[in-house]
């Protein structure tokens, strides 16, 4: 055996010895290394005479190939192995909880009133605010209640010291603004926001809460419209299985004047305290545009006709969420907030 | 309104309960709830505190056949009831209203094994009645009082019923039981304040038809001796009285005063009980005076009333027992003396009907709906009277009123009526209403057959007078006052009846017109959302506060202008907020005081009033508020830090990135409510003040209350911001050649505001230079007292190639040199170690 099949054997042999990382990182150095045994044997060739250095070039070569190439396999095999124990080796606790990372959220009023601006959105409606302390005779008396009218002992209101203005007590006044805008065309607006009543502060009841208000005005605008249009809602809002009934009612702003109830969700309409034992929940308040409001708004009645609703979204909340007391929406409780 | 039906069934004939109310919920008189007198509960319907159910068999309608002495007591009586089919049963009371000797009486036997309403126990609870023994008398069954019942209160005695109630051995469920239905009177539905009007209804829907109560007048050639002259003619429409001589007086039949019960009026006297009966029935109050009172003050001359204002420093003391000053908005019944009546709203005491009262003048008038109502709401005195003069009475009523009362006072003994005296200065005309089909067809969006819409006319008792091609004339009935609008109301009326369930929804066919955006709407939603976006939670507080309440913020400018509510609920909501993060801090601190970590936010309205303005400004603020810790403590690494300015700073850079709101600058502030080393003014592009953000000053805090941390907050002007948001904007491409960073350690004089370094840096490296990030900040050895470090990384960068090394070298040489001759700075590793 020459010399060189000699350091073959012990590279190889010393290789298979070289199981981890850093033994073979020693042994690349000592095989490849500036002064490692591989550059040493071919640094003999400058020793050997001229017919020789052929012959023994190729074979230090050849024994550097074979080397490099046994050292790639092993450096393979122990990242494999390595791999194979850190697998092994590596076992969380899945129910540990997880690091905190708390979103934030909208308010319920938020979230709602997006939805409900979104479905009249799809139906053509104008987002439209108005202002929140109003003058009595833009909250009452263009809305056919003359001062003294019984109807106004319907909205228990908040005045203020300055004689005349008082908090909107509906989101109504809204549609005197936006028809005087924009009279005699036609109008298709929403008008959401805050409306204030004079009342105890109780688990059903507020002095604050959001209502919205949709006007639509046309030269051929009737009553089945108005059906089609709110049961339209209520499906978008509520589910496309919804049952709707229509009752007849009194605002002093429109007439015909209904209510709009919807199958209780809460007992599939088989009766709960919720629906009072009815199985049929309140959802609107509505009607067509009462010929003096027409007058009032800048529209003809002889010409214009349409149609006016109107909606509580915390009501509608308590309902879609299970809040059984109005007071935690304005409380800022984040107890409560965390729900959304 | 409390309608009891078994009384409604006498002027028409009824559905089923359950039915009833969901025809008249539908049809505009919506059934709240209802009530249950001695029936069975049932389903489809919110009973309100239902009373006990009447065992069919255990409690039935007995009539006393004698009465025995007890052999040892003298307050027991031993009554023998006949309850049917000759049965005949023995028992022992100690009720007082039965004596021995009696016979004939009509009562409630409830026999052994029935459950009645404990007499004897403080709270309303049932018993089941067992056979026993009274001092040695067996007794197994009892006669009942209402209170035993549950039909009402009273307990002084047995319930002694009117002959012809019912016969022996009726279950009392059948000729007693009810069923009370609580109904919401609509303002439009005035007219069914009143049985017959809820009757003509009913009948309207079902097609039955109404038995009205005779009415009319009796005839009489007494003249009224009471002269009536009306001094206020548009406040007072007619006025109508009659004389009723020798009546007996005494209490009401058993069934008049039940009826007033379930309807919720007390049972007075016969003559008072009539008025009220009457008022139920028709719609029309009544007041009865004591006419031998009134003589008494006229002095022997003839009585003389008038209807007037008051005038003033003019009082009455009212039947209630105070004593009203009046004023001239109100209206009142005088005679020659002064004020007797409060017009519509109650009698006077002065001559108020008593047990003794033979000779009465009864009243039956119109009276203005405004004039009652602002007497009522100027004395805060409400009567049944007032509820419905204030709905509106029509003057054609007070003659049915009148007639109806007449005819009631004869058959409770009467012996005379008078003629009635009729003041009616302007006699009302039929009215009529014109009914266009193509309007009526119009209004509803559909056609509503024509056989169909005279029919229902016809059973809501419009008159058709004339038919041409194009619509109806129609005589509005007497007691529809609530026709105003001509062909809305009766539309109205015709589709309530055809029923809304047979009109076939649909949209609209006509386009809607162009749509516009809401932009406001757009801005803050996309606000919200990129609040949300950062980890915080909206909040809405009440726009109601009070002074005290925003003292946090405002400081002394709270006790400056506010639009004021004349009637707060409470003093703490007795103002309109002119600060939205005053409301937020509150929110904040009620949470950080629980030991919550605090993010939130709030977008809503400020009320500024501005002087020489009738409306405040209402304008829309962004309030945010920070404290705690920046996330929840958790088992995993180091515990989380508390939030500081920075944290807040940091939401609302984002914040602001998001809206895209360019050339925002953080500069020293000066807010009084902001710890003043701890704030930083917010501007925009030109300067402009975009709001506020720092540490709650800690001397504001102490007075809203402890909490663990302290409360970071931010106030911004929201349409400032809208005015400064960017909706549209170009997206940045992906860079096709790679950025060259470098790091550049700076040291300054403490004194030094990092954003000077940075303004200095972006400027000097424009325009490759891509980046900035401070990445750290170093005081301390070697670099000596009162300097700092601020390290950051450069990162250069063109769009159209890869930069030299060379270009680089030169951008970062021109940043040193820069910051050397402008801050005297010296860069690390090149000047100092
Ligand atoms: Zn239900």
């Amino acid at each position: 055996m020459s010399d060189l099949e000699q350091l073959e054997a012990q590279g190889v042999a010393e290789l298979a010895t070289s199981s981890d990382e850093q033994s073979l990182i020693a042994w690349n150095q000592r095989w490849f290394g500036k002064t490692g045994l591989v550059p040493l044997a071919l640094k003999k060739l400058t020793e050997l005479p001229g017919p020789e250095r052929k012959a023994y070039g190729q074979a230090v070569n050849k024994l550097k190939e074979i080397l490099s190439a046994a050292f790639a396999k092993a450096q393979a095999l122990a990242k494999e192995r390595a791999l194979e124990l850190s697998i092994a080796t590596e076992q969380l606790d899945p129910t540990l909880p997880g690091k905190p990372w708390e979103s934030g959220s909208l308010h319920p009023a938020t979230i709602t009133m997006r939805r409900i601006l979104a479905a009249f959105g799809e139906l053509g409606y104008e987002v439209y605010h108005s202002r929140e302390v109003e003058d009595d005779e833009t909250n009452f008396g263009m809305l056919n209640m003359p001062p003294h009218h019984p109807a106004r002992d319907m909205w228990d209101t908040f005045h203020t010291t300055d004689p005349g203005l008082v908090l909107r007590t509906h989101t109504s006044p809204g549609q005197i603004h936006a028809m005087r805008e924009r009279a005699p065309n036609p109008l298709r607006v929403v008008l959401p926001g805050l409306v204030y009543r004079y009342e105890q502060i109780t688990a059903r009841s507020e002095i604050m809460f959001h209502q919205v208000e949709g006007l639509c005005l046309g030269e051929n605008i009737g009553l089945t419209d108005l059906l089609g249009t709110l049961e339209a809602f209520i499906r978008r809002l509520f589910g496309p299985d919804r049952k709707v009934r229509v009752r007849s009612s009194y605002f002093p702003f429109t007439e015909p004047s209904i209510e709009v109830d919807m199958d209780c969700i809460l007992c599939s309409a088989k009766g709960c305290p919720v629906c009072k034992r009815s199985g049929w929940l309140e959802i609107l308040g509505a009607g067509m545009v009462h010929p003096v409001v027409l007058r009032n708004g800048g529209y003809d009645p002889d010409k214009h006709a349409g149609f006016a609703f109107g909606l509580g979204v915390e009501r509608i909340n308590m309902l879609l969420y299970g809040i059984e007391d109005i007071r935690a929406f304005w409380s800022g409780d984040l107890r409560f907030l965390r729900s959304f | 309104m409390h309608v009891s039906t078994r009384w409604l069934a006498d002027y028409v004939d009824l559905p089923p309960v359950v039915e009833l109310a969901a025809m008249l919920s539908v049809a505009g008189l919506e059934v709240g709830s209802a009530r249950t007198v001695g029936v069975e509960p049932f389903t489809g319907l919110r009973l309100d505190d239902p009373g006990p159910a009447w065992d069919r068999e255990r409690i039935v309608i007995g009539r006393i056949v004698g009465v025995d002495r007890h052999p040892d007591a003298d307050k027991l009586k031993l009554p023998r009831v006949a309850y049917g089919n000759g049965r005949e049963m023995a028992l022992v009371t100690g009720a007082p209203n039965i004596a021995a000797g009696d016979s004939g009486q009509w009562c409630v036997l409830a026999l052994s094994g029935a459950k009645v309403i404990d007499g004897h126990s403080k709270e309303k609870v049932l018993k089941e009645l067992k056979p026993t023994t009274i001092r040695g008398v067996p007794s197994d069954a009892m006669l009942c009082s209402a209170y035993e019942l549950g039909l009402s209160e009273d307990h002084d005695g047995l319930l002694f019923l009117d002959s012809g109630t019912a016969t022996e051995g009726t279950p009392a469920a059948d000729a007693l039981g009810d069923v009370i239905l609580e109904i919401d009177i609509l303002p439009n539905m005035a007219r069914c304040l009143a049985l017959t009007g809820l009757a003509r209804e009913v009948a309207a829907l079902t097609g039955a038809r109404v038995r009205e109560p005779d009415t009319t007048i009796p005839a009489s050639a007494a003249t009224c001796p009471v002269e009536v002259v009306i001094a206020a003619p548009d406040a007072c429409r007619r006025y109508m009285g009659i004389v009723i001589e020798g009546f007996p007086g005494g209490v009401s039949p058993e069934r008049v005063r039940r009826l007033l019960t379930q309807s919720g009026m007390r049972p007075v006297s016969s003559a008072v009980d009539i008025t009220n009966f009457v008022m139920l029935e028709q719609g029309q109050p009544l007041h009865a005076f004591d006419l031998d009172k009134l003589e008494a003050r006229a002095d022997g001359k003839p009585v003389a009333i008038e209807v007037r204002f008051a005038r003033a420093e003019e009082s009455l003391r009212t039947l209630d027992g105070n004593v009203r000053t009046l004023n001239s908005d109100m209206l009142v019944i005088a005679d020659a003396k002064g004020p007797i009546a409060l017009a519509g709203v109650m009698g006077g005491s002065e001559t108020e009907v008593d047990a003794g009262t033979r000779r009465l003048f009864v009243e039956s008038a119109q009276f203005d709906a405004v004039v009652v109502r602002k007497t009522s709401r100027a004395l805060n005195l409400f009567s049944e009277a007032a509820t419905r003069y204030t709905r509106g009475v029509t003057p054609v009523l007070a003659a049915h009123g009148l007639g109806r009362a007449a005819r009631l006072f004869i058959e409770r003994g009467a012996i005379a009526v008078s003629a009635p005296v009729d003041c009616h200065p302007v006699p009302e005309l039929p009215r009529t209403a014109r009914y266009d089909w193509a309007l009526a067809t119009r209004l509803a969006g559909a056609e509503i057959p024509r056989d169909r819409t005279r029919s229902i006319l016809s059973a809501l008792e419009f008159e058709i007078e004339a038919e041409d091609a194009s619509g109806l004339t129609v005589r509005i009935p007497w007691h529809r006052l609530d026709v105003q609008e001509g062909l809305h109301d009766i539309v109205e009326d015709v589709v309530r009846l055809y029923g809304y369930g047979n009109l076939q929804p649909r949209l609209p066919a006509e386009a809607p017109p162009p749509p516009r955006v809401n932009l406001r709407q757009v801005f803050e939603d996309r606000l919200k959302d990129a609040l949300a976006g950062l980890g915080l939670r909206e909040v809405i507080s009440y726009a109601l506060t009070s002074a005290d309440a925003e003292r946090v913020i405002l400081g002394d400018q709270s006790d400056g202008a506010s639009v004021s509510l004349a009637n707060p609920i409470s003093p703490e909501r007795a103002i309109m907020r002119r600060s939205v993060l005053a409301s937020l801090v509150a929110a904040a601190q009620s949470n950080a005081a629980r030991g919550e970590s605090v993010k939130i936010f709030e977008l809503g309205t400020a009320f500024l009033p501005v002087s020489g303005q009738r409306f405040p400004r209402e304008a829309r603020r962004l309030a945010i508020a920070l404290s705690g810790l920046r996330s929840a403590e958790s088992a995993h690494g180091a515990a989380p830090a508390v939030m500081d300015f920075y944290d807040l700073k940091g939401v609302a850079e984002s914040l602001l990135a998001a809206l895209r709101v360019g050339a925002v600058q953080f500069v020293q502030g000066n807010h009084e409510a902001l710890h003043p080393g701890k704030q930083a003014l917010v501007t925009g592009a030109g300067g402009v003040e975009i709001g506020v953000i720092g540490e709650l000053h800690p001397r504001r805090a102490v007075a809203l209350g402890e909490t663990p941390n302290r409360i970071l907050v931010a106030e911004f002007d929201a349409s400032v911001l809208e005015t400064l948001y960017q909706s549209t904007f170009r997206a940045s491409a992906i860079p096709r050649f790679p950025a060259a960073r470098r790091d550049l350690a700076v040291v300054v004089k403490e004194a030094c505001a990092a954003g000077e370094v940075e303004s200095i840096l972006r400027e000097s490296g424009a325009p490759l230079l891509a980046a900035v990030r401070l990445f750290d900040l170093y005081r301390g050895d070697p670099l000596g007292e009162g300097l700092k470090s601020l390290a950051y990384a450069l990162d250069y960068q063109a769009l159209d190639r890869t930069l030299t090394d060379k270009e680089v070298e030169q951008a970062h040489t021109r940043i040193e040199s820069q910051l050397r001759t402008r801050l005297s700075a010296k860069i690390r590793g090149k000047d100092i170690a």
